[in-house]
């Protein structure tokens, strides 16, 4: 979103947020998702993440990365819900979106494995951010998004050792 | 197709989805902007009127209503997460009017049962009033520095508060307010001294930084609390 975007939806530009929501969304949903597995609740997340955003946009610094601060409204939205319950939440109330079949055993890898190992592995691999930026999202030091990695890379591979293309 | 393409597309939401969530995004918007115009209809009649008489009576020298005055509520019910409760707690609206160009104006709703809020030349201090004197210190401290930047602002605080407390962490926040946290903590005992500074832009080339301070054991009491004031904080253009 370029800068003056940024100053129009600060000003509360109705459009200008509705396109930064248009940017920014599937990036939230696939974050809310990835850590709650329950639609509902990622859903509940995600809207009231954009909601703290709109009511909070005249504090917005243009100098940062205002989708970095999405992301990480986003996380801690998360993490109170899982905090509120105290409690994984069932996955019954979850369906994703068809994919290739080829690839069925990585997501049900992925999708078991435990919400700190999850988290790292979806917004390095799915969502290409480094282990810098996830350190700063997380609010975790970088020694130990690398090893919350390197756990999930290993039961990812031990999960699909019979699959061809493996873990890179 | 990248597997992790498919972990990705498998997590994308539907559109109807998407759309669904917007909608009520918007509704949630609309709504509080409605409620803030309906309070604000009896608010700025009361504050005409009383600007009016004030204009006739009041004595030269002696302050009108404030703008802040009469955007918010003098009281409201704040929801206080307070050790495992939420206690529902009628707060007192403190005038962050700072009267200088430079200076961004602003709100906060804080609990008058347990603090006091005063105003000072260069900041404003909420505190614990007849606080024993062997109790380690209570307060919060909200001021404003012009021309300067958030970075610089971080450096000079972080420096500040690490020789008081050694180790200093830095995080960026959302939650009270979107800011860069500094903490820090003079020791594991009880009555040990626990910092936390917010540092976030004014909106006007300069910054606030609130500055909190308790005790170990205080986290869950005056911690909370203090978080739940912060949750209130507005800047007021």
């Amino acid at each position: 979103m370029h800068k003056g975007m940024i100053r129009k939806l600060k000003k509360g530009d109705r459009d200008a947020f509705r396109m930064f929501y248009e940017e920014t969304s599937d990036r939230a949903f696939r974050i809310a998702r990835s850590i709650l597995q329950n639609d509902s609740l990622a859903d509940d997340a995600v809207q009231e993440s954009y909601i703290r955003v709109y009511r909070f946009r005249r504090t917005i610094d243009d100098t940062k990365s205002l989708e970095a601060w999405l992301n990480r409204i986003v996380i801690n939205e998360c993490y109170r819900l899982l905090e509120r319950k105290k409690r994984e939440f069932p996955t019954e109330h979850f369906q994703i979106q068809s994919g290739d079949a080829d690839y069925k055993d990585l997501w049900e890898a992925v999708a078991n494995l435990d919400e700190i190992h999850r988290t790292p592995i979806i917004l390095k691999y799915v969502e290409g951010y480094t282990i810098q930026e996830i350190s700063r999202m997380l609010a975790v030091n970088e020694n130990t998004i690398k090893t919350r990695l390197a756990t999930g890379r290993r039961y990812l591979r031990r999960f699909l050792e019979h699959n061809e293309e493996g873990i890179q | 197709m990248n597997m992790w393409n498919d972990v990705k597309n498998r997590l994308n939401p539907s559109n109807q989805r998407k759309e669904k969530v917007w909608q009520a995004i918007e509704q949630e918007i609309k709504r509080e902007e409605r409620r803030k115009k309906v309070r604000l209809i009896p608010l700025i009649a009361a504050a005409v009127i009383f600007i009016l008489a004030a204009g006739a009576f009041t004595p030269p020298g002696q302050a009108a209503i404030s703008k802040i005055q009469s955007l918010f509520e003098p009281e409201k019910k704040v929801d206080f997460e307070v050790e495992g409760d939420t206690e529902q707690i009628e707060s007192k609206l403190h005038d962050g009017t700072q009267g200088e160009a430079e200076l961004a104006d602003y709100a906060i709703y804080y609990d008058e049962s347990r603090y006091t809020f005063e105003k000072h030349t260069n900041y404003d201090m909420l505190t614990v009033p007849d606080l024993p004197q062997t109790y380690p210190d209570v307060w919060m401290k909200i001021y404003q520095l012009k021309d300067t930047s958030v970075e610089k602002a971080i450096q000079e605080k972080t420096a500040e508060m690490e020789e008081v407390f050694g180790n200093v962490t830095t995080e960026e926040v959302t939650s009270p307010l979107q800011a860069t946290k500094l903490h820090g903590i003079a020791g594991s005992s009880a009555d040990s001294p626990v910092g936390d500074a917010y540092i976030f832009s004014n909106g006007k080339d300069g910054v606030f930084i609130i500055e909190t301070r308790y005790f170990l054991e205080a986290a869950e009491g005056h911690g909370a609390r203090f978080h739940a004031m912060l949750e209130t904080f507005t800047i007021v253009e």
